[in-house]
């Protein structure tokens, strides 16, 4: 029996959210930022902003250029993660195969709920309908229905915004010839060039390129690749249930080009680090492994190490240090760093570990406790560290929506 | 460089020379042993920097004072696998020094050598001498305390990573922990004559232990150097590079008015302990114990949610003086009690949250468990 999997993908999400909360926002181009100044990047454009060009990714000096009516919205992380959760519970209620792809794309499993609803797109229609009645008429979504994930988002990809878009399976063969193998959601630019050097530019040519060639370049991938040119893909849909709540938390910040120094970066790095800390302790979480990683270039590569320490921690500044010890690791120093990014992984409860025997953890424990209380009661800006003192007060300079910033529903 | 030796004598003195062998890729030099012929002695040392080994051994028919750095990888394999002869020779072949002839009965190897003027320079023994103790008791103090240090290859809190020596009225302590535990041994010593702390990272001093232990010398001299400390026994030196960090106060957080004894047989805990923790849960590592003050035995529990649940009743030496809970992570309670000697130990405890005591009790007290105490955090709470 083929599968039936639908890819349900929100429209223009943080931009459209940002419409349905406030009035004067609703039919203008609008631009969801880090924070609305100059260097942040756009992270989502409403469909007005993309008229004229705007897309994600863009930094919003650049948007602006091409679109001086835009207005700049700075992005609320909490707000979105409260109409995701919203709108799951509405999508478990019709499929357990749901897996959460992002914070605005879903995967469903729907080959034995489809016929109750009298067909997928039927039943899609109603999905939407039962948005629109909960989220509000802004917040729209589109959703492609094929046998197998890939195609499902493809052809979603095809009917934005707001639209059903059914794949049947004899119409895939045609369409192999029209789409491009960088549209295909996991081969990226670098896997692009290496197919486009051999002559392989659609998945068609994708399809008939021989298996053992792309077995060969491409390793286990290269046969994904071979039954994604064959308009297959055997991926299938992980129930959300599946994904453990947290196995990891970080944060990341993208630097504006102007404070591009090592410097600055470490300051940043040192507040994400007190960051992380605090979200750790308010989940009970200690973890073991630190990651460090940061960009070079608007464009440029990602680096990045980890660093295992002796025991499980919570506290900022050990993973700071920690940052630190993987820094020497990677004997660096460049003036072009565009964003830095830390996680801490090998998560435990903390309530696993004995009590500290040193006086000088005791205290910095102490200190971490007072801290949180006074954040609790007066918000989290209300106390922080001295070097994070000093990228406050440079605000107007510093913007980037945290992308980095790991969801968890 | 031409000399005679006996093959035993050249097997000894690699051997432990090997114990400081470097192995850090960016410093090729420091994987070389260094052999200096002077009169009728060869002196053979090894550094990685952080620690040191000068040894000697006797020769014969020394044709001249040299200097050859020979990769000490090698010659360690090539001295625990000569062929059953009594006699070796060593000649440098090469006009320019670059080969090294070792010849042992019918085995020869050409062996090349290292830049001789690229060695670090090893500091030489300072004068002054600062306590002389006995290797036996160094080596069952260090028994009982380097394995309570923090083993990690990373780390950011390099005080943990040590063992911290302090000379003191007539006595030396030896202190390590790794931020949950802590043991402490004192031990008196020959003599001391200068006061004085110092931190030796815990492995080195365990490579120190193995090098006195080969030399069969009762008594060991520590003299002190400028960042370092030095071992001297038998005309062989071991320098030990000291962590520039302080060492945690460690007498503040030795529990004075623990009131709860439980005192057990020390072996039977031990045996339960390692029963019960084969379903302790697998991140916390924990045991509960709980007592009362109306029955002579503990009850000792674990679970976790994969493995399953234990249960031991363990009986005490008496009725404790109060009632209580505790968890502990068993591996830190089992470590000490496989190092200790005595039959019975007391665990002295005051409340669930706060550090246990562990210590020798009784009157038939073993010689090894004089002077030792072991401290020990209990896990937080596992409601």
């Amino acid at each position: 029996m083929a599968r039936i999997i639908m890819h349900l993908d929100m429209d223009s999400y943080f931009a459209s959210v940002e419409q349905q909360a406030t009035l004067s926002l609703r039919g203008r181009p609008i631009g969801v930022t880090g924070k609305p100044h100059e260097h942040s990047i756009i992270v989502a454009a409403s469909r007005e902003a993309k008229r004229y060009g705007v897309k994600s990714g863009m930094a919003s000096w650049e948007a602006r250029h091409l679109c001086p009516s835009l207005t700049l919205v700075s992005g609320k992380a909490e707000r979105y993660i409260a109409i995701t959760k919203r709108f799951l519970s509405i999508l478990k209620r019709y499929t357990p195969l749901l897996e959460v792809f992002s914070i605005d794309e879903v995967f469903m499993d729907v080959t034995h709920e489809a016929a109750r609803y009298g067909g997928p797109v039927s039943m899609a229609r109603l999905i939407k309908d039962e948005f629109h009645e909960a989220l509000g008429r802004y917040i729209t979504c589109t959703i492609g229905i094929a046998s197998n994930k890939a195609f499902a988002k493809l052809i979603a990809k095809r009917h934005k915004p707001d639209g059903i878009g059914k794949l049947r399976d004899e119409e895939i063969p045609s369409l192999l010839e029209k789409i491009p193998v960088a549209e295909v959601c996991g081969i990226g630019r670098r896997i692009e060039m290496r197919l486009t050097k051999v002559g392989i530019h659609t998945l068609g040519d994708l399809g008939r390129a021989p298996g053992w060639y792309l077995k060969q370049e491409f390793g286990v991938y290269g046969l994904f690749l071979k039954e994604i040119g064959q308009g297959r893909d055997p991926t299938p849909v992980v129930p959300y249930t599946t994904v453990a709540s947290v196995k990891s938390v970080g944060h990341s910040k993208s630097l504006p080009p102007r404070l591009r120094s090592f410097d600055l970066a470490l300051l940043v790095l040192r507040g994400l680090c007190d960051k992380v800390g605090r979200r750790m302790r308010k989940l009970g979480y200690v973890g073991r492994t630190v990651y460090f990683g940061f960009r070079l270039g608007s464009i440029g590569p990602h680096y990045g190490k980890q660093i295992t320490l002796p025991f499980s921690t919570d506290d900022g500044e050990t993973i700071y240090n920690a940052c630190l010890a993987t820094r020497q690791k990677m004997a660096i120093h460049t003036p072009s760093i565009s964003q830095v990014s830390v996680s801490v992984r090998n998560l435990s409860e903390k309530r696993c570990l004995p009590a500290y025997l040193l006086e000088e953890d005791q205290r910095r424990e102490r200190l971490n406790n007072a801290i949180d209380r006074i954040r609790d009661r007066f918000g989290e800006s209300a106390i922080i560290t001295g070097e994070t003192l000093l990228f406050k007060a440079i605000p107007e300079h510093v913007g980037g929506f945290s992308q980095g910033e790991e969801w968890e529903f | 460089m031409e000399f005679m030796c006996m093959k035993k004598d050249l097997v000894f003195g690699v051997k432990l020379a090997s114990y400081a062998l470097g192995s850090r890729s960016g410093m090729p030099i420091l994987s070389g042993l260094k052999m200096e012929t002077k009169g009728n002695r060869l002196h053979i040392s090894t550094t990685d920097l952080e620690r040191a080994i000068r040894c000697e051994i006797p020769i014969e028919n020394n044709v001249n004072d040299e200097t050859a750095v020979l990769n000490g990888t090698v010659l360690s394999q090539i001295a625990a696998h000569l062929p059953q002869d009594e006699k070796i020779t060593i000649r440098t072949d090469s006009q320019d020094g670059t080969v090294v002839k070792l010849r042992c009965g019918e085995a020869m190897f050409d062996l090349p050598t290292l830049p001789a003027e690229d060695y670090p320079k090893i500091p030489s023994l300072p004068e002054k001498k600062i306590a002389v103790i006995e290797t036996k008791r160094f080596h069952n103090s260090l028994d009982q305390t380097a394995f309570s240090s923090l083993k990690a290859a990373e780390t950011t809190r390099l005080s943990l990573t040590g063992v911290d020596i302090v000379l003191k009225d007539n006595a030396l302590k030896m202190i390590a922990t790794n931020g949950y535990r802590l043991a402490l041994k004192k031990l008196e010593a020959k003599e001391v004559l200068e006061e004085g702390e110092y931190l030796i990272e815990a492995s080195v001093l365990t490579d120190l232990d193995r090098v006195l232990s080969q030399l069969e010398a009762d008594t060991v001299e520590l003299y002190k150097g400028e960042g370092q400390l030095f071992f001297q026994a038998s005309g062989t030196t071991f320098m030990a590079k000291t962590i520039a960090e302080e060492f945690p106060d460690f007498d503040r957080v030795i529990p004075k008015e623990n009131q709860i004894s439980l005192v057990f047989d020390r072996h039977a805990l031990l045996d339960a302990l390692q029963r019960i923790e084969i379903t302790a849960a697998e991140e916390s590592g924990a045991v509960v114990f709980r007592a009362t003050d109306e029955e002579s035995a503990v009850q000792i529990n674990s679970s976790s949610k994969d493995k399953g649940e234990a249960a031991e009743r363990v009986r005490l030496k008496k009725v404790p003086s109060g009632t209580i809970e505790i968890s502990f992570k068993a591996e830190y309670l089992i470590e000490v009690l496989k190092r200790m000697a005595s039959t019975e130990i007391a665990l002295w405890l005051s409340a669930t949250d706060k550090a246990g005591l562990v210590e020798p009790y009784g009157d038939k007290l073993a010689a090894e468990d004089e002077g030792f105490l072991y401290v020990c955090m209990p896990v937080r709470s596992s409601s």
